[in-house]
């Protein structure tokens, strides 16, 4: 029964985005043939050895797959709780912004993946090099679309607290989180995708563990399926962490 | 409020917590009598920066010229690849949601793929720099192509325009905002993708430097050169606000 | 009135109704269309003939299809039954001799106003320096002088409608189509704009067919008011309007103007 309910919307999908499926199975059909008949094995290997490499290491995979979502989540989950403290502290009060929002803008720009040797040189090669650049590189989207959240917050639903004598943690948690939510979540989805970037970059200068490591192993070895697969892996991971904040962006503003 | 004290707070008070920042390295290096090694004050790093003024500048020239040609390529590629896709429905509805989804994959993760297939030379570099920045310029851009406002291209329709007047007089002009919100993006993506392949190939620019004296325990000159590759990251993106800024003066809706 | 039913059954040469030279003829129109599942039915079997330098008003309640009809007199929507003419020649996509003016001023926020005006010249690719003075009289005649160089964005909301005005006069179209264009402006506004419209008709005297859902307007700009019923659109009632000109302001307070309006809104109410 659930089957049958399921069928008609997939059908439906399917039939709307029928151009891209198409070219998606023709594509790696051609990848598939051509790779075990014509293209270099080592160079291209087929979708069904990148696939196979993969099973075959499951207990390594597993391990340092382990390390990478860790920093990633941990990193991100900080980066959000801060993010969002401090950019409705700066969205609400007129001193700090100006005081703290030029700031922010140019930490913004910088490039945080260049403090990535800092960071290892500072705390090592571990967990807590990465679980920072992890915190950095997300951090600041968080504040600044949290702050234009709060901002963008209608005057007249203000005036509207205001008469309710609405204060302090109520007006916080009624009135101010609600409304600033659409752009919160905004940045929050800018953030995760910047987040599994950044944990991979700082294993790769790191080069001890996680999936950053294994695919610097990977391909110093030549080991084109494995390097693959492990792609394959982070491409993954990525898509469902964002889909999982697209999930909760629609669980929370259901009133869409 | 005079004109002196507006100056005064405009400049001083977003200073502050740069100056704040600042005085805090200081003081924490003294206070804890931080080695050197480990973090040395700013004024040892600002020594270490003019002792090796040359190498830095001819590093930061170097990196700063890779990131300019990664980008122009990104932006340049993308944004034909964008109205290739706006024109030809066909080709768009086969591959841009793969190009979609692309950006949930940190590309930076190709570096060490690259590396190993293309070598350590530039090509690596601003082929990693390319495959980073290209997508968002392609995807900004294609989509207010693709959501010119309505009734704009109705009223061109309505003299008989062709479709590529249409592209030319109407949808690329109305798509300018979105375009240098990507060419941003773009930027801001090509310094990570540099910057990244420097630290991973270290054999070129800043990124070498900074991998370099980490080696060498030379921590004065790779904070200076860390703070090098900061500034050009700041440099270069305040240089493309203001472009923006001046080019865009019709106050378009964002 | 059997030149006109000759006419519509495609006997006679369509030079001529009445003795006077016809510019437009809409011969049994329908438009329907296919929404999802749905089908909807926006036009049913219209039929006009507008005579050259007349000033027509296509008066419905909202919804009805009368910018549908509009749309398709432009060549933009093709009917699904019947034809529409112009000068003889069937309408099949959007021409040079019919101008459209939509409900909002669609400018390009990246030209001045100047340059708006001059876009069609553009982009039918005719020589800009001849057209300048021309597009500088217009902007002249609509009190827009002095804002020539200014981005649309500096401009107050009455004063943006009337650059799109400019913009239809300047490649001398022979039919004016303009889609309820003052219905977003208020009333001081719109007054003013219906004077002015008012003014530069006159002036000019092309063909202009004129949707719209105020009965007062339609009376006071017009020559002849068309009534259409509520969807699916039909024609109910074809009034001619026999005002002097120039129409002032004070035309709308005289006895015979509400007369007209009165017999408009009677109609209206079926």
């Amino acid at each position: 029964m659930g089957c049958q309910a399921m069928t008609l919307p997939l059908a439906l999908w399917a039939a709307r985005n029928r151009h891209a499926i198409i070219f998606g199975v023709c594509f790696l059909g051609a990848w598939e043939l051509l790779a075990r008949n014509g293209l270099k094995p080592t160079v291209f290997p087929p979708p069904s050895s990148v696939l196979a490499s993969l099973y075959l290491r499951g207990d390594l995979i597993a391990h340092h797959a382990w390390l990478t979502f860790y920093q990633t989540i941990v990193g991100f989950l900080i980066s959000a709780l801060a993010g969002v403290l401090i950019g409705w502290a700066i969205g609400k009060s007129r001193r700090l912004h100006e005081a703290m929002y030029p700031f922010i803008g140019v930490l913004q720009v910088l490039p945080k993946e260049a403090f990535a040797p800092l960071l290892v040189l500072w705390f090592g090669a571990g967990l807590l090099s990465r679980i920072t650049l992890v915190f950095l590189i997300s951090f600041f989207p968080i504040v600044i679309n949290t702050m234009i959240g709060i901002q963008g917050i209608d005057e007249n639903v203000r005036r509207y607290a205001d008469t309710l004598s609405c204060r302090g943690w109520k007006m916080f948690f009624s009135i101010e989180m609600p409304s600033a939510l659409p752009a919160i979540f905004t940045g929050l989805k800018i953030s995760v995708t910047l987040a599994v970037a950044g944990a991979l970059v700082a294993e790769i200068i790191a080069g001890r563990d996680g999936l950053g490591y294994l695919l610097l192993f990977a391909s110093s070895r030549l080991d084109m399926s494995f390097s693959l697969g492990l792609l394959l892996l982070v491409a993954i991971w990525g898509a469902l962490l964002f889909v999982a904040i697209e999930l909760g962006e629609r669980w929370a503003l259901f009133w869409r | 409020m005079s004109s002196v004290r507006q100056l005064f707070r405009a400049v001083l008070i977003p200073s502050t917590p740069f100056i704040g920042l600042i005085g805090v390295w200081q003081a924490a290096v003294v206070i804890n009598n931080i080695s050197p090694v480990l973090l040395p004050g700013p004024i040892g790093v600002l020594n270490a920066a003019i002792a090796n003024a040359d190498d830095l500048l001819t590093a930061t020239w170097s990196t700063l010229s890779d990131i300019l040609l990664a980008t122009a390529i990104a932006v340049i590629v993308g944004y034909v690849t964008a109205i290739t896709l706006s024109l030809l429905p066909l080709l768009r509805r086969s591959i841009f949601p793969y190009m979609l989804m692309t950006q949930v994959v940190p590309k930076v993760a190709l570096a060490p793929l690259l590396f190993a297939w293309f070598g350590i030379g530039l090509q690596s570099r601003l082929l990693l720099a390319f495959l980073i920045a290209y997508f968002p310029m392609v995807i900004n851009t294609l989509d207010a192509l693709l959501t010119t406002d309505r009734a704009m291209v109705v009223y061109t329709r309505s003299l008989a325009a062709s479709d590529w007047q249409t592209l030319l007089m109407v949808r690329l002009p109305a798509a300018l905002p979105a375009t240098m919100a990507g060419i941003k993006i773009s930027t801001s993506l090509a310094i990570v993708g540099i910057v990244v392949g420097e630290f991973v190939a270290t054999n070129n620019g800043l990124g070498k430097i900074v991998v370099e004296s980490t080696a060498l325990m030379q921590t004065s000159q790779m904070i200076a050169a860390t703070l090098a590759i900061g500034l050009i990251g700041v440099v270069l993106l305040g240089a493309v606000d203001l472009i923006e800024r001046r080019l865009i003066r019709w106050g378009a809706k964002r | 009135m059997s030149a006109h039913a000759d006419l519509v059954a495609g006997k006679s040469s369509p030079s001529l109704v009445q003795g006077v030279p016809t510019d437009l003829i809409i011969k049994g129109v329908s438009k329907t269309y296919q929404v999802d599942a749905d089908v909807i039915e926006s036009v049913r079997d219209i039929s006009l003939s507008i005579g050259q330098g007349e000033f027509v008003s296509i008066l419905g309640p909202s919804g009805c299809g009368k910018s549908t009809l509009l749309m398709m007199i432009a060549g933009l929507v093709a009917p699904t039954a019947g034809a529409l003419l112009l000068d003889g020649n069937p309408i099949t996509r959007p021409r040079r001799q019919t101008s459209l003016l939509f409900q909002t001023p669609v400018l390009f926020p990246w030209r001045t106003v100047l340059s708006n005006v001059l876009f069609p010249v553009e982009v039918f690719k005719l020589d800009k320096e001849k057209y300048l003075i021309k597009a500088l009289r217009l902007l002249k005649m609509a009190g827009l002088a002095e804002f020539q160089d200014r981005l649309p964005r500096h401009l107050s909301g009455g004063m943006v409608q009337r650059v799109p005005l400019c913009r239809a006069l300047i490649t001398d179209p022979e039919v004016l189509l303009m889609d309820e264009p003052f219905s977003a402006l208020d009333a001081l506004n719109r007054d003013d704009m219906n004077v002015q419209l008012a003014k530069i008709w006159e002036e000019v005297r092309k063909t202009v067919v004129f949707v719209t859902h105020s009965i007062r307007e339609a009376v006071f700009l017009s020559e002849r008011v068309v009534v259409l019923s509520r969807r699916p659109a039909t024609v109910m009632l074809d009034v001619r309007i026999d005002l002097p000109r120039p129409r002032t302001l004070e035309i709308q307070e005289t006895p015979e103007f509400n007369s007209y309006c009165a017999q408009l809104r009677a109609s209206l109410k079926h």
